[in-house]
């Protein structure tokens, strides 16, 4: 069992290499903000990476880049070795999906939550019929915890922000992507779903041997899914490495302002 | 309907648009004189009277009001369709189309309207009313294509447009299905006012002597009745210029009731609890 992870961690998903994204801004363009810079990093198979920053670092920007919604203005992507964009946009959002940070603005208010299910069912190769297809989505939804009769129908308003989260993580599910870009999936509900998310999340990576790239500010959330941790700040990875090197021997100054900045349960400040 | 508003509103437009449509089948023809009648007061025979040349007022009203009507149909629907081609497209796709569009946007917003249709009346021949309404729409959406673009600027940031384009959907249907369905609301009250300011604005025109002399309208009617009854001004033919006056400004007033109740509906700040 131990092999076959270790195998299994060998190879390598998803890979960016001197990723930059720089705006240009001012009259006459001469203004250059770097959002991201020189960023190089890769995610293994089965494996959650977090990455770790404080907002505005540019931690969304890579996000965006990987899942093509922005072009990166340098560097290569490459998934399973090929670069992104030898990908067809169908062929490529088969493997990679993404939750977002605010559930309430990733669904359309105009529809039902089926449509978002009904929309990424098109990326399926196969052609099952309704029933059967019913019971896909019926038994991926129980795996996760969520109800199909309690959120199939009914508009996103009427659902919970961590259900929400859930049903995007199903429709990655249905999809049957490999690699899933989580950005910041938990800033925005209730402490108490927080862990239920994060749980799933890791027993999805056991089970399926889903890819994660979990972008967060929490350190404490990083520390406690994932194996590996990449630390960026302005546009920069300063400090990336396992988990517990990076935040029991931290190198660069800001890792370590960053460890001393999270609050512990015992310790008031004064 | 949730406003009381908006369906008095609708209530009294209907009225009118049965009056304008369906009523003038059972009439004579509108443009019809018989010097026989000449400014006759209202009566059984003639409901609103006749005018100085004999036609019926009561058939020249019903005629025109469906003409108004049709016009700012016209006017309306085309102006809206600009306004979301022009305000929606170039802010989706940004850049230099945006850019491009903005342009064409503060271009249309400074034309000023009344003497460009003076030049265009002198220099077309044979303006019909379906002219008049294309070029009412071609001069009425800037305004409209500006607040479409700055909702278009807002909503295309939310994460259900990336979903959508994630589902492997291209830009067009991504618009008409994630984004204007979001708009909906606005687009058609864009489409309430734009339809009356060009009813309205066709009836300046046509009481200057601007517009069509073929075709009757509200403002055709305002015209003659103003010559008719201002020159020779010992003939005081009332029953001329009231209904004409009267039903213009009733429709006014219900498309504007109209777009106060939709937007009371759409605008969760002026809701009353």
């Amino acid at each position: 069992m131990e092999d076959k992870e270790k195998t299994m961690n060998k190879e390598i998903v998803l890979r960016c290499e001197d990723l930059t994204k720089s705006y240009t801004s001012g009259l006459i363009r001469t203004k250059t903000i770097l959002a991201a810079k020189n960023a190089t990093f890769d995610i293994k198979r089965g494996e959650i990476v977090s990455l770790a920053g404080e907002s505005g670092s540019g931690k969304s920007t890579i996000a965006k880049m990987i899942l093509r919604l922005i072009e990166p203005t340098s560097g290569d992507i490459t998934l399973n070795g090929r670069s992104i964009h030898s990908y067809k946009k169908r062929e490529y959002y088969r493997q990679v999906q993404a939750v977002f940070q605010d559930p309430y603005s990733a669904f359309n208010p105009f529809y039902r939550v089926d449509h978002v299910i009904d929309r990424a069912w098109g990326l399926r190769e196969d052609n099952l019929d309704t029933d059967e297809r019913k019971e896909v989505i019926e038994s991926t939804f129980m795996s996760i915890g969520l109800n199909p009769s309690e959120v199939l129908g009914r508009y996103p308003h009427e659902l919970s922000g961590g259900q929400m989260q859930r049903l995007l993580i199903g429709r990655s599910l249905l999809i049957g992507s490999q690699l899933l870009i989580a950005d910041e999936p938990t800033s925005m509900i209730d402490a108490s779903t927080r862990a239920g998310v994060l749980n799933l999340l890791l027993s999805l990576k056991k089970e399926k041997g889903l890819s994660v790239l979990f972008i967060t500010h929490d350190i404490g959330q990083a520390q406690y899914v994932s194996e590996r941790v990449l630390i960026m700040k302005e546009g920069e990875i300063v400090e990336q490495g396992s988990v517990n090197n990076v935040f029991t021997r931290p190198k660069h100054p800001y890792t370590k302002e960053l460890l001393a900045a999270v609050p512990s349960l015992y310790e008031k400040w004064d | 309907m949730k406003s009381r508003k908006a369906m008095f509103g609708l209530v009294v437009l209907i009225i009118f648009i049965v009056l304008g449509t369906v009523v003038p089948l059972f009439l004579g023809d509108p443009y019809g004189m018989n010097l026989s009648l000449m400014g006759l007061p209202p009566s059984l025979e003639h409901l609103l009277g006749t005018t100085s040349f004999g036609e019926d007022v009561f058939t020249q009203l019903c005629n025109a009001i469906g003409n108004s009507f049709l016009l700012g149909l016209v006017a309306g629907g085309l102006g809206t369709l600009i306004a979301i081609l022009v305000g929606a497209v170039g802010s989706y796709r940004g850049g230099l189309v945006d850019r491009i569009s903005n342009l064409i946007t503060n271009l249309a917003l400074v034309l000023p309207l009344i003497p460009l249709f003076i030049i265009i009346a002198a220099v077309v021949r044979g303006l019909n009313l379906f002219l008049i309404g294309v070029i009412l729409a071609v001069t009425s959406w800037p305004w409209a294509a500006r607040s479409i673009r700055s909702q278009m600027l807002t909503l295309k940031e939310r994460e259900f447009v990336n979903l959508a384009r994630m589902s492997g959907d291209g830009s067009v249907r991504i618009v008409v299905t994630e984004i204007l369905p979001n708009m909906m609301a606005y687009i058609m009250m864009v489409f309430v006012i734009l339809t009356g300011t060009a009813i309205l604005a066709e009836s300046a025109l046509s009481m200057i002597g601007v517009s069509t002399t073929r075709t009757i309208t509200l403002g055709y009617m305002l015209y003659w009745a103003q010559h008719q009854t201002i020159v020779p001004f010992w003939w005081n033919i009332w029953w001329w210029f009231i209904p004409p006056g009267l039903v213009l400004t009733i429709i006014l007033t219900a498309f504007f009731v109209i777009h106060a109740g939709l937007d009371e509906v759409f605008n969760p700040k002026l809701r009353r609890i």
